[in-house]
């Protein structure tokens, strides 16, 4: 594979804030931002996202994550650092949680150490196909930290 | 232990597409109230489709589910296609059929192992399975990765499908592409489906007989899950556009979901009901699954859906290798030239003048139907999407009114875990979130 790089936003759309994940990478692919980055656009995939990852030597993931901060909060995570994250028992609104699918890969010998995880908090998830206002407006300082790791992330 | 009270509350923790409890209340060893409560919102889609071109109709509706992606684009395609009323043409429709089955493996495939398989082995959930059979996780995972590829190489991308258009794909597999998809397919046909079989083969399915109403597609050439026309056990077959006669909608008021009951009693979709109806019209290899697991049509025990599962992936492995092979054949021609502008990859999209169109098939999970109404303007002016999980709610309640009181002598975690079984032998979507489950009782 040419590319070493690899963006993943998942989310669904229909959902308002729960698809900033696929909107940001329509932000960064209708800007050509995306040289030597392939970008996908997850949906909400579950366990496929385990070969999605495995071939690429730097990997972010981008989701709507609630932290139970102040709308628009921008965090990044190890994938290692999520398993011990006071997340309740559910960490995300996709049918089968990010967290279960690292927990289960962990298992079965895949390995996240190229795994970057970029979180920011929704306003709301709610029937709606366009992002609520202050997650649109966050939207270019979201997508400098997604290429700022991308290109800070040491490979394996 | 008769004259017992139990009462069982077990709350579904919150997921995108629902939430769902499981409510049994038994005083003095008699049976009250057997509920099971759904806070849904399938309208809400219906209603984002309102005043939208056809051309959007898609892109939104395959959204719907995650899972299910290619079923909703294919009905959502075949209600317009019926409203503009277009026939494709025969090489479309067998990519949409193999899609399909890609499909129907990659979801059942998540639902036997992951889903399933942890309740009968006595896991909580996939993840300590995934610790004592990593090899059951990883067989899994490569099914997976198959329906993968060929969605990917057929429609461009694995969830939501990008290519699938009215009358055609935007982007047209070559024959290369699809001639790389068939050493896969068959390497995990002869590979993985032993091992998937002898370890369901050796799984101890609980037992439930309720005769009920099997309603699926049905097709004369082959085991229905694009086109036919709608069986049902019970009341013989309609067509797609009589769908109303078999599928009246009923709200009940403890679920926002509506319930869907036939004309008499409620009735069941999926992969039991398609195989009591049509296994006869099964691959080989896949009669040969059904025998070594023991299934039989027709089959009345709900526990058993999980078979048939197993026994459609096989089918599906099957019916994609030839269907291949025939496009193959034949050859991968482009069409375009020949076909009406009115198409999805026209580049001047028609305008639609006052119509409706119907558009009927089986998702993984069941009979799946979109209705739009276009206005003059060839907007969309009201919709009716009928998913399966809303179609089986009353079926699953009519089968926890049966299974309760002969079980009510075993401990309640029993009697919970068996109801909750249950629920998921449905494959409900609301199933990916019922391993996380509180559980309350109230005595």
């Amino acid at each position: 594979m040419n590319e070493n790089k690899l963006v993943i936003g998942l989310g669904n759309i229909l959902l308002k804030d729960e698809g900033v994940g696929v909107r940001c990478i329509e932000y960064l692919r209708s800007r050509g931002l995306d040289n030597d980055i392939k970008l996908v656009d997850g949906a909400t995939l579950g366990f496929d996202l385990l070969d999605e990852i495995k071939d690429f030597e730097k990997v972010v993931v981008v989701d709507a994550v609630d932290m139970g901060k102040e709308p628009g909060h921008i965090t990044s995570f190890d994938a290692e650092q999520l398993l011990s994250l006071p997340c309740g028992e559910k960490f995300s609104l996709h049918e089968i949680g990010l967290i279960d699918v690292i927990q289960v890969g962990k298992k079965i010998g895949y390995n996240f150490g190229n795994v970057k995880i970029v979180g920011i908090q929704p306003k709301e998830v709610s029937r709606g196909d366009s992002l609520s206002e202050i997650i649109e407006e966050k939207m270019p300082v979201l997508v400098e930290r997604v290429l700022k790791e991308i290109d800070n992330q040491k490979g394996e | 232990m008769s004259g017992k009270d139990i009462h069982v509350d077990v709350h579904h923790i919150a997921r995108v597409e629902g939430h769902g409890n499981i409510l049994v209340d038994v005083k003095s060893g008699e049976l009250k109230e057997v509920k099971l409560e759904i806070v849904e919102s399938p309208r809400f889609f219906e209603a984002m489709l309102v005043n939208r071109r056809f051309s959007e109709a898609v892109h939104i509706t395959s959204r719907i589910c995650g899972i299910c992606a290619i079923s909703h684009t294919n009905a959502s395609l075949k209600a317009i296609e019926d409203a503009l009323g277009i026939k494709p043409t025969w090489q479309t429709e067998t990519l949409r059929r193999i899609l399909t089955a890609a499909e129907i493996i990659d979801s059942h495939v998540l639902h036997y192992f992951f889903l399933a398989a942890p309740d009968f082995v006595g896991a909580p959930s996939v993840i300590p399975l995934a610790s004592t059979s990593p090899d059951v996780v990883k067989t899994a995972i490569r099914f997976k990765k198959l329906a993968h590829d060929i969605c990917d190489t057929i429609a461009g991308r694995h969830t939501h499908p990008i290519s699938m258009v009215v009358d055609g794909f935007t982007n047209l597999v070559t024959e290369d592409q699809m001639l790389e998809l068939l050493p896969k397919i068959k390497k995990v046909l002869e590979n993985d489906i032993p091992k998937t079989v002898e370890f369901f083969s050796k799984l101890k399915i609980p037992q439930l007989e309720r005769k009920t109403d099997n309603v699926c597609l049905t097709h004369p050439d082959e085991y229905a899950f694009y086109d036919g026309m709608i069986k049902s056990s019970e009341t013989g077959e309609y067509k797609h556009r009589d769908y109303k006669l078999k599928m009246a909608e009923h709200v009940v008021d403890h679920s926002t979901a509506k319930h869907a009951f036939g004309p008499l009693k409620p009735y069941m979709v999926g992969a039991l009901s398609r195989f009591n109806n049509n296994s006869g019209q099964l691959m080989p290899r896949a009669r040969e699954v059904a025998e070594k697991l023991e299934l039989q049509a027709p089959s009345y025990n709900p526990y058993q859906i999980t078979l048939a599962q197993i026994v459609e992936s096989v089918h599906c492995l099957e019916s994609t290798i030839e269907l291949i092979e025939e496009l193959l054949s034949r050859g991968i021609k482009d069409e375009r030239e020949d076909r009406p502008p009115i198409a999805g990859w026209a580049t001047k999209l028609p305008q639609i003048k006052k119509s409706w169109g119907v558009g009927v098939v089986e998702a993984p999970r069941g009979l799946l139907v979109h209705e739009y109404k276009f206005n003059d303007d060839g907007l969309i002016e009201s919709a009716n999407c009928i998913i399966p999980t809303a179609q089986n709610l009353a079926n699953i309640e009519a089968d926890m009114k049966k299974l309760v009181p002969e079980m009510l002598d075993r401990p309640r975690e029993e009697i919970t875990l068996l109801l909750e079984m249950l629920v998921r032998a449905y494959d409900p979507c609301i199933s990916c979130s019922a391993h996380m489950l509180k559980v309350d009782f109230i005595e």
